[in-house]
């Protein structure tokens, strides 16, 4: 059915991507889960189809697309590993909008046009998940960075014409990346360890760097199952001496959290229509679990307490669909009308992003998109009793990966703080 | 605290069970979550001190004591940090066992009881079946008398047929408590109206290693994973007369039975594990804000670990009131009901709260948050459903 938001050559792209998930992803989700990482190839087939690339200029293979973005990130959720999607999330929506964003032309020749193409595999060095945790105030000025993120992450100091950075920070993709979008801190400036003013001398002190794997210095360590999102090849990288030549500094140097924080909106709604994407795929499992599994001599969805919750799943998932779609249309239309992303449009105060850029907007999408696939994915659980819990039916899967999108990406409560600071202006 | 339901006695078995777990129990979980297993010799050694045969008579090994001694257990050994050891415990000592206890022959509690009480015989209870989970009623295994009985006392005999899933314990247990169909051969075993399935069905005791009683194979699942769970097939599996556990015909009404107390106890060990995760929490934020020098908790976590306690209160008076009813030989099959609905949902909501407070430090795999996230989820689905709580309440209330 045709939506407002979306023209006919949209549609017929949805279908295509979808072809594609179903084809190409979700026959090996289970062995990539297995594996902790997804394929190259992957990437590959992806940078092939034209979907690395879709919101970016025509030279790097986009048509500054975003809806199709926003399509293609809305039907990957329905791969059936939260892992995978995230994999090419943190590739095309987290790492490479930064270079667009940022880079200069060499930097785009070597960096992002590979990444679009799928030849170069992308990570995000952003916020370091071990990160503290604000239990303070509850400000919400730190966009997820968590209180002692701006502290633990790598350390550079400018030496003649490298930085030289030391540390550590986990990040999708870490194991099979070939160059990392890496916040670094300056040692300089504040380590923000828990008193207001030096967090936020800390946040003025980030700066961002490209860095190639195999530069010297630069390893990947272990790699870091988590609970859900298996397949994201989550890992840590570890920086000893390693010199990173100057050029390669992205943006401005000391303002990488405005940087990161020009893309999280984005980040926000493509994060909240991959759950939406989740969420329809753990409605239909249950969906269909629900009409063939038979107790009492009837299926489960004779019985009104199964009925009723399918169909509050179903209700929560298109009302979080629709509000991301709005979110999603506002943010098309202000980078439109600034005439492209500009970074320094939203390089306001401190962590505090000036319209037009719609925050309220994307903020309640993510957390509303989020919470529902949490719940929908539990019910989906529920609704498959004992093998629910069974590793060889999908629910668990779900139920798993939904439960990283209320705390990734900036946790719920900090959702309801952006949200709330907007709305009491 | 000063409790009602706990005497001195009680709180020094509770101290001694606390020491146990800390020294001998939590340093392992780890390493059992990974091997998908713990060892066997646990039994053996709860059974020498007594664990598992804490309200069973001293003639069978037992140590006589009350029910509020089984809830002591219960609740400490959900300090060892992980769920799917007390439940496997929980299964062995309060569900597959009294059933022995309370309908068996003397020889069978010497057969099964008395050696399961010391920990050398390891016992898992049958009832669930592919096609039968929520409605017990509905099972297909089916227990037809011998044709050619195998030599018993009684010179009758039984092939049993059929296959049971989930069940807990499955791999290293040496014995099952079964449920399975026994109306008279020849006649059409499949189900055909409630009142003749209701009085069809019997328990029996069957040995591990009876010829035709295989394990099929291991089920994996997402959390309780130190405890093995285990599909298990019976393939023209002939056991003797006297493998019959209480009176042929009132095996649903027996698993009626032992179903309360699995649920008394699995809400005293929900409630118990809720509360050793609000504790956890409160240390994790406690350590965060010194780290972060900050001493003013905020809004929104403070109240969060003030419901998370209001909750675990609520649930835990809930299950002692009913298991004071219950220790003295009333059968609250409501209040019971309604204990296990709350309790499950209160520690599975605790554990998802928890995780929430911890952000990105409670994800990694194997962290205690994420496993009690994980396993805090089967307690709103083994022993009864959620649904199916509610719907047992709703029929107490003659809602319907
Ligand atoms: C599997 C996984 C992969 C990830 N991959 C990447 C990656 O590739 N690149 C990257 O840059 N980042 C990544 N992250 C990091 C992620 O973005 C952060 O985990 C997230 O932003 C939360 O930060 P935090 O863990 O430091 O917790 P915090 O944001 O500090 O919050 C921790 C907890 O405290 C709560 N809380 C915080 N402040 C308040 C308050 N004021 N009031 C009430 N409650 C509060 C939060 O809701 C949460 O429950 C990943 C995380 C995970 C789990
Ligand atoms: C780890 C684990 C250990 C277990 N250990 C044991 C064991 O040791 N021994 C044993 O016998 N069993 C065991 N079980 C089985 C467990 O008791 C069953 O899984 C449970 O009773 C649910 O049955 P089911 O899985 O067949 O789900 P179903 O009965 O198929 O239920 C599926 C869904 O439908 C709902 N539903 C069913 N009927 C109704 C209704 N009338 N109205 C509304 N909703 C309804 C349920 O609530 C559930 O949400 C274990 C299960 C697991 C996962």
């Amino acid at each position: 059915m045709p939506h407002w938001r979306f023209s006919d050559e949209h549609e017929m792209f949805r279908k295509s991507v979808r072809r594609f998930v179903e084809k190409e992803l979700s026959p090996f989700v289970e062995e990539w889960e297995e594996a902790g990482e997804v394929p190259e190839m992957v990437f590959r087939r992806a940078g092939e189809n034209g979907y690395l690339g879709l919101k970016y200029p025509e030279e790097f293979g986009g048509a500054a697309d975003y809806p199709a973005a926003a399509i293609f990130h809305e039907e990957l959720g329905r791969c059936g590993a939260g892992g995978v999607a995230a994999a090419l999330r943190a590739h095309a929506e987290m790492a490479t909008p930064l270079i667009n964003f940022l880079g200069t032309g060499e930097q785009k020749e070597r960096y992002l046009a590979p990444a679009v193409q799928g030849q170069k595999i992308a990570a995000p060095g952003i916020a370091d998940f071990e990160g503290g945790v604000d239990w303070g105030s509850g400000s919400g000025s730190d966009l997820g960075l968590g209180l002692d993120g701006p502290a633990l992450l790598p350390a550079a100091v400018r030496e003649g014409a490298h930085y030289v950075v030391n540390g550590r920070i986990l990040a999708i993709n870490g194991a099979s990346c070939d160059f990392v979008v890496l916040a670094v801190k300056d040692p300089a400036a504040g380590v923000g360890n828990g008193i207001e003013k030096n967090r936020e001398a800390g946040l003025r002190g980030i700066s961002l760097l490209l860095v190639d794997k195999g530069t010297p210095g630069f390893a990947v360590g272990e790699r870091r199952p988590m609970l859900g999102w298996r397949s994201s090849g989550t890992a840590e990288l570890s920086f000893e001496d390693c010199r990173v030549p100057a050029e390669n500094l992205l943006g401005e140097e000391k303002m990488g959290f405005q940087h990161i924080t020009a893309n999280r909106r984005w980040e926000w709604i493509t994060l909240a229509l991959g759950a939406v994407g989740g969420a329809g795929m753990a409605l239909e499992t249950a969906q269909k679990y629900a009409s063939q599994r038979v107790q009492f001599g009837r299926p489960l969805t004779g019985f009104q307490a199964t009925r009723h919750k399918l169909a509050e799943m179903a209700a929560g998932i298109e009302a979080a669909r629709e509000l991301a779609y709005h979110a999603l249309d506002l943010y098309v239309n202000d980078v439109e009308g600034a005439g492209g992303f500009d970074a320094t449009v939203v390089a306001g105060g401190m962590g505090r992003v000036d319209p037009p850029v719609p925050t309220k907007e994307a903020a309640m999408a993510k957390l509303y998109a989020t919470e529902v696939y949490r719940w929908v994915a539990d019910n989906a659980v529920q609704i498959h009793g004992g093998y629910g819990y069974a590793m060889e039916y999908p629910a668990q899967r779900f139920w798993r990966d939904a439960r990283l999108g209320t705390i990734k990406e900036g946790a719920s409560e900090f959702m309801r703080e952006a949200i709330a600071e907007e709305i009491l202006k | 605290m000063g409790s009602r339901f706990f005497t001195a006695e009680h709180e020094a078995l509770r101290e001694r069970i606390r020491g146990f777990v800390r020294a001998e129990l939590a340093p392992h979980v780890d390493e059992w979550e990974a091997r998908e297993q713990f060892p066997r010799e646990i039994f053996k050694r709860m059974g020498e001190l007594g664990l598992l045969g804490l309200r069973y008579p001293e003639e069978y090994g037992g140590q006589g004591r009350d029910y509020f001694a089984a809830v002591v257990l219960s609740e400490e050994l959900a300090r060892c940090g992980i769920g799917g050891l007390p439940m496997a415990v929980a299964v062995h000592a309060e569900m597959a066992t009294p059933p022995i206890f309370q309908f068996g022959t003397e020889e069978q509690k010497q057969r099964y009881l008395a050696p399961a009480i010391r920990g050398e015989k390891v016992a898992c209870l049958g009832i669930t079946e592919p096609n039968a989970g929520s409605d017990v009623a509905a099972i297909q295994t089916t227990a037809r008398s011998d044709s050619q009985p195998i030599a018993s006392k009684d010179g009758a005999g039984w092939v049993i047929n059929g296959r049971k899933i989930f069940i807990t314990n499955g791999i290293q247990a040496d014995f099952i408590t079964l449920l399975a169909r026994t109306e008279s051969a020849g006649t059409d075993l499949a189900r055909t109206d409630k009142q003749k399935s209701y009085d069809g069905l019997s328990l029996f005791l069957v040995d591990k290693g009876t010829p035709g009683f295989e394990v099929a194979r291991k089920v994996e699942k997402v959390g309780m994973r130190s405890s093995d769970t285990a599909e298990l097939v019976f393939e023209d599996c002939r056991v003797p007369g006297d493998a019959l556990l209480g009176q042929q015909g009132r095996g649903f009404h027996q698993i009626m039975w032992e179903l309360q107390g699995e649920r008394l106890i699995a809400a005293a060990g929900a409630v118990a594990t809720a509360g050793h995760i609000l504790e956890l929490t409160v240390k994790y934020v406690g350590e965060r804000q010194r780290s972060g020098g900050r001493l003013v908790l905020s809004q929104t976590a403070a109240h969060t670990l003030a419901e998370m306690a209001t909750r675990i209160e609520a649930a835990r008076q809930l299950t002692y009131a009913t298991a004071w009813k219950f220790a003295n030989n009333l059968y609250p099959v409501k209040e019971i009901s309604m204990a296990k609905l709350i309790a499950a949902r209160t520690a599975f909501w605790v554990a998802d709260r928890a995780l929430e407070i911890h952000g990105g430090d409670g994800c990694p795999k194997g962290h205690p948050i994420e496993r009690f996230w994980r396993d805090t989820r089967l307690n709103r689905i083994a022993g009864g459903t959620d649904e199916i709580m509610l719907e047992i309440i709703s029929r107490e209330l003659e809602l319907r």
